[in-house]
């Protein structure tokens, strides 16, 4: 089975990977536009240089995640050096299934059963 | 916040960094990196530095690490590489200093490691030194004879008796080392050419007909490149 078929395979994502994925979540983006959006999801506190996002971008690539868009929906004066991504099928499947994934983390981590089973100095946290 | 030519020598000099990074990467991502390196200082100012200069120290390893497990995914390459250290070591060996040792091997990781820089322009993008391996059965042995040609010019420079041999015979050495290994990554895109260079660099090792060793080695090269004929229609090696 290729990984395409099966995008559990890709599980858990990278940090950075992610946030890419959601960030392309909103439409077809130039790099800058990408890591401003990562920034403003999460409040600053993840913060891509450009070496780290196109490393990225060029994995994503790579693994079919992402796909360069011909056409440029922003263009500006500048514009010219820029190239704009957006996801494929499979990068719309696998952001679903980690968000999803991190959803359900979270929900047993704040359950009460999990909990009772923290250590005594965790419980009051 | 800078005014365009500040940004703009900001771009250059972050620019000038790209180089940094291995080629492929470079020509795919260098103009938009720049471009938003410049957008960044654009609406941040020059302590974006601050941020662009930890990425460099932290994705320069990780892009050099993933090229160089890409090229050592190759088992031709990592049989071109073991060749070429090993006549290289036996050659700086045989002149007995430590100092022929350590250059011959520095050049030759230079050699391996920027190998890019050599082989790719006249070649397109593939993989000039896995072609030079697969292409035919004494490839090897003429890969080997090149490399000890490069390495015997280089310790001529330090063992030659007086500065002619010094400069001319390490040059001549070299220069046909580099023929033979030029050759060779020439020949799967262009045979005549490529067995041209293959066969004139031969002349050194036949020269040294005391030798026995190279210019066994060269008889080789010459039987394996009569018997696949010297000229054939344009061979294109297969996509990697």
């Amino acid at each position: 089975m290729t990984d395409a078929e099966n995008p559990e395979a890709f599980l858990p994502l990278p940090s950075a990977t992610l946030h890419i994925l959601v960030a392309l979540t909103a439409g077809e983006k130039h790099g800058y536009a990408i890591m401003r959006d990562v920034e403003a999801l999460t409040d600053g506190a993840v913060r891509m240089g450009p070496g780290t996002l196109y490393g990225s971008i060029k994995r994503m690539l790579a693994d079919g995640l992402i796909e360069e868009a011909a056409e440029r929906p922003d263009p500006e004066p500048d514009d010219q050096r820029r190239r704009y991504y957006r996801l494929t099928g499979l990068g719309e499947r696998l952001c679903a299934l980690e968000l999803a994934r991190l959803e359900a983390l979270v929900r047993r981590a704040g359950s009460p059963e999990w909990a009772r089973r923290r250590v005594p100095r965790l419980r009051e946290a | 916040m800078p005014d365009r030519s500040t940004t703009r020598r900001h771009q250059a000099l972050y620019r000038a960094l790209m180089v940094l990074y291995p080629r492929a990467f470079r020509a795919r991502y260098a103009d938009p990196m720049v471009q938003l390196f410049g957008d960044q200082v654009r609406d941040f100012g020059a302590r974006m530095w601050l941020r662009a200069v930890p990425d460099l120290a932290r994705t320069v390893p990780t892009q050099r690490i993933e090229a160089t497990m890409a090229h050592l995914s190759s088992g031709a390459r990592v049989l071109t590489l073991a060749f070429v250290v090993l006549g290289a070591t036996v050659v700086a060996i045989s002149f007995g200093g430590g100092a022929s040792l350590v250059i011959a091997l520095a050049v030759v990781v230079v050699l391996v490691t920027q190998r890019h820089h050599f082989a790719s322009i006249p070649f397109g993008d593939r993989a000039p030194l896995r072609h030079a391996v697969v292409q035919v059965w004494w490839a090897p042995v003429a890969g080997l004879l090149g490399a000890l040609m490069v390495v015997f010019g280089i310790g001529t420079i330090f063992e030659a008796q007086n500065w002619g041999g010094r400069i001319v015979g390490s040059s001549l050495m070299m220069a046909f080392g580099f023929a033979m290994l030029f050759g060779l990554m020439r020949r799967p895109f262009d045979r005549q050419s490529g067995n041209t260079l293959i066969l004139l660099a031969t002349i050194p090792p036949l020269l040294f007909f005391w030798v026995i060793v190279p210019p066994l080695m060269a008889i080789i090269v010459w039987i394996g490149v009569l018997q696949g004929g010297f000229s054939d229609d344009r061979v294109v090696p297969a996509a990697r």
